[in-house]
């Protein structure tokens, strides 16, 4: 056993190595669970022949997936409760502070620190920041996204725009929909998609701005500040002159493809999606998610990789497992077959893997480079943290309908939120 | 005398399987979940702390919960009688034609044969804001299209109403029942005092003699209506802004969207309390009118 596993640490550090070990000692099964099957069911299942090729002692086996990032932490907690965790389990961003406040995650940062060759395995510090959590490593990222703004460019150009010089600001995106947008007609000018899970899109604007939700000792609200002011003026432009409307996202996405919205902000996720339904009917680009401040910022969204289990023999092949998935091969298989980004940098940089498919999509290069300025997806302190993300949502949902003014809905947002946190 | 401490202990043997099921799924999880609307535990978490009636307290200040139980008790008393209602209208329009009862007695009665979330997201079709077919129809007669789930003034109407469409034909079935069941000697010796009119008819003897199948149909349509709950999760998730938040739904977020599980139990103690006395003051008030 203990040669064998020699053999392991030796084949984590050379990751494309030759010869697999043999098959020595006796399987080890990890059991790993999973989320949104419609995007990674395949992903995973090729994912997993190819680790158990390349370590045949180790034997992976998925638990049903879940079908969203609210039922996959769910089940946990409960598997928790029934001692039936899975050894490996992939959890949304914004889900792992659960697991870390209920010590239900384990600590990465010793199997880092064991690795010989860490600096050189693509693994920058931007993107390991994402799975860190009170000084430390909780998770590592798998399948990344950041919000981007797609444009229908027909509509662009019929609106007097250039495609080939996008706007940069919100300013200028709300200008443009503001052309685009037929009031009483068919087209539609602009849509920010506000009410993706976890504030996500409010965080992003808030961000953007150099602000923060709370304030850094976590006690109190920082979003009613200059900075969430400045965030909240953005959004209150897009209602006022964007033409934005107060509809749900899968309406929003049907009226993108349908050509009959100009400029949609979500995530760069969907691409993917959205090449499928459009087709060539008319050509889209994405560009970034505008920055209006220096050293502002976008939160990352999509899945983490965390471990589970505590027992030492399965946590050794666990790590392997985990550096595989998120590593250049697990990476590339993602990246083709969906429209999020890898939370690792050597497959970009190698023609063979992905070099060459992000020169020929370079709406998938869009995220790519936003990840210079990528920071974590927020997740609220203490037991009431998730209902915050729902207050929250609220409030939006207020101000995009018009029942509240952006000035009292962020008001009554911060007094709320104050409320919930832990004193 | 010798046979009876045999007989109560062939009596207990044979509840046994009864009570110990009605205790280990009934009464136990209950009192579990009255234990821990006292506590501030967390879904998942392993430890906890007893608060007292620090729940009820947040529960008294917390408006979603009004809006939840104000939504919810309209829904009933709307819902309720008006499916009750157009179910007896339907049970009498369908009897009094014996050659498409069959047919339409099926087509009443599928909604409530059919799974409410399949239907839910048959109706999310419907009412899709631009391709649905009620904002269609509605263009006929020059009403202006609205997204009926998301516009904040009619998110919860259209819950109810699909309620309604949901509940009318179980209320029809039942009717027909308790129509069959009234002798048609009645009738007749109706006709022989000078009963003429139908409406009549209707209103001296079918309506009475219906007494103990309308306190039943009220019963279970209003327990059904305050276990309103897959409309809700499907179509809106209480949304916009909890206009159609119900308490079952507001319940399973609290425990299972924001695993605040101690508040979540406290809000089940109080909806259970709720459904006893609706069940208890349902009683008292229509036992007395009903003729047996």
């Amino acid at each position: 056993m203990q040669r064998h596993l020699s053999t392991f640490t030796l084949l984590g550090s050379l990751l494309f190595a030759g010869a697999p070990p043999g098959a020595t000692a006796q399987a080890t099964e990890l059991v790993v669970d999973y989320n949104i099957p419609a995007a990674f069911k395949q992903v995973h299942e090729d994912l997993a022949k190819a680790f158990m090729a390349r370590y045949p002692s180790v034997k992976i086996t998925f638990t049903a997936p879940t079908a969203n990032y609210e039922e996959a932490i769910q089940r946990i907690l409960r598997q928790a409760v029934t001692k039936q965790l899975p050894d490996v389990s992939y959890q949304g961003l914004n889900r792992q502070r659960v697991l870390v406040d209920r010590s239900i995650a384990v600590d990465l940062t010793p199997f880092i620190a064991a690795e010989k060759d860490w600096k050189n395995q693509g693994y920058d510090d931007a993107l390991l920041s994402l799975g860190q959590l009170n000084g430390k490593q909780w998770s590592l990222g798998f399948s990344l996204s950041t919000p981007v703004v797609y444009y229908n460019l027909d509509l662009v150009k019929r609106a007097g725009g250039d495609p080939n010089n996008l706007p940069g600001s919100w300013e200028g995106i709300i200008a443009l929909a503001k052309k685009i947008d037929a009031p009483g007609g068919n087209v539609h000018g602009m849509q920010f998609v506000w009410d993706i899970t976890g504030n996500w899109l409010w965080q992003a604007l808030v961000f953007s701005h150099g602000g923060s939700m709370l304030t850094p000792d976590e006690k109190k609200v920082a979003f009613d500040g200059p900075k969430g002011q400045a965030a909240m003026k953005d959004l209150a432009a897009m209602l006022k002159d964007g033409g934005m409307r107060d509809i749900s996202n899968p309406v929003a996405l049907q009226n993108f493809a349908a050509g009959t919205l100009g400029i949609w902000v979500y995530t760069t996720a969907a691409i993917g999606a959205v090449n499928k339904q459009i087709g060539s009917r008319f050509e889209f680009r994405t560009g970034p998610f505008p920055i209006p401040v220096a050293g502002g910022r976008v939160p990352a969204g999509g899945n983490a990789v965390m471990m589970l289990t505590r027992d030492p023999a399965k946590q050794r092949a666990a790590w392997e497992y985990i550096k595989f998935a998120t590593g250049p091969v697990g990476a590339t298989t993602m990246v083709r077959a969906t429209g999020y980004f890898p939370a690792n940098t050597i497959p970009a940089q190698r023609a063979d893997l992905l070099g060459d498919f992000y020169k020929n999509n370079p709406n998938h290069l869009t995220a790519i480079k936003q990840l210079a300025y990528v920071t974590g997806w927020y997740a609220f302190p203490g037991e009431n943290g998730l209902k915050v993300t729902d207050v929250i949502k609220d409030q939006l949902q207020a101000i995009v309908n018009r029942s509240t003014t952006p000035e009292q809905g962020l008001a009554t947002m911060a007094a709320s939120v104050q409320a919930l946190l832990p004193r | 005398m010798h046979a009876m401490p045999h007989r109560s202990w062939l009596g207990w043997a044979l509840s046994a399987p009864g009570i110990i099921a009605l205790f280990t799924l009934v009464v136990g999880p209950g009192l579990v979940t009255a234990l821990l609307s006292f506590s501030d535990w967390q879904f998942g978490a392993t430890s906890l702390n007893w608060i007292g009636f620090d729940n009820f307290v947040a529960m008294w200040h917390d408006e979603t919960f009004r809006k939840a139980f104000r939504n919810t008790l309209l829904y009933i008393c709307v819902v309720v009688p008006a499916s009750v209602g157009l179910g007896l209208m339907l049970a009498l329009l369908v009897e009094s034609d014996p050659g498409l009862r069959a047919f339409y007695r099926a087509a009443f009665f599928l909604p409530v044969a059919s799974t409410l979330i399949a239907m839910a997201v048959v109706w999310q079709f419907m009412l899709h804001p631009t391709a649905g077919l009620v904002n269609h129809v509605l263009s006929w007669f020059r009403v202006a299209p609205t997204d009926w789930l998301k516009n904040p003034a009619t998110a919860l109407w259209t819950i109810i109403a699909i309620g309604v469409w949901s509940k009318t034909g179980l209320a029809m079935v039942l009717f027909m029942a308790g129509l069959q069941s009234i002798p048609r000697d009645l009738y007749d010796a109706g006709q022989i005092d000078g009963i003429d009119e139908a409406w009549d008819r209707v209103l001296r003897i079918t309506v009475p003699m219906l007494g103990p199948t309308t306190l039943f149909v009220l019963t279970i349509s209003a327990i059904q209506a305050f276990q309103v709950f897959d409309t809700v999760q499907v179509l809106t998730e209480g949304g916009p802004n909890k206009t159609s938040e119900v308490l079952l739904h507001l319940i399973y977020s609290e425990g299972f969207s924001f695993f605040r599980a101690g508040y979540a139990a406290a809000l089940t103690v109080v909806y259970l309390l709720v459904v006893l006395c609706l069940i208890q003051l349902q009683a008292l008030v229509v036992e007395r009118r009903v003729h047996y």
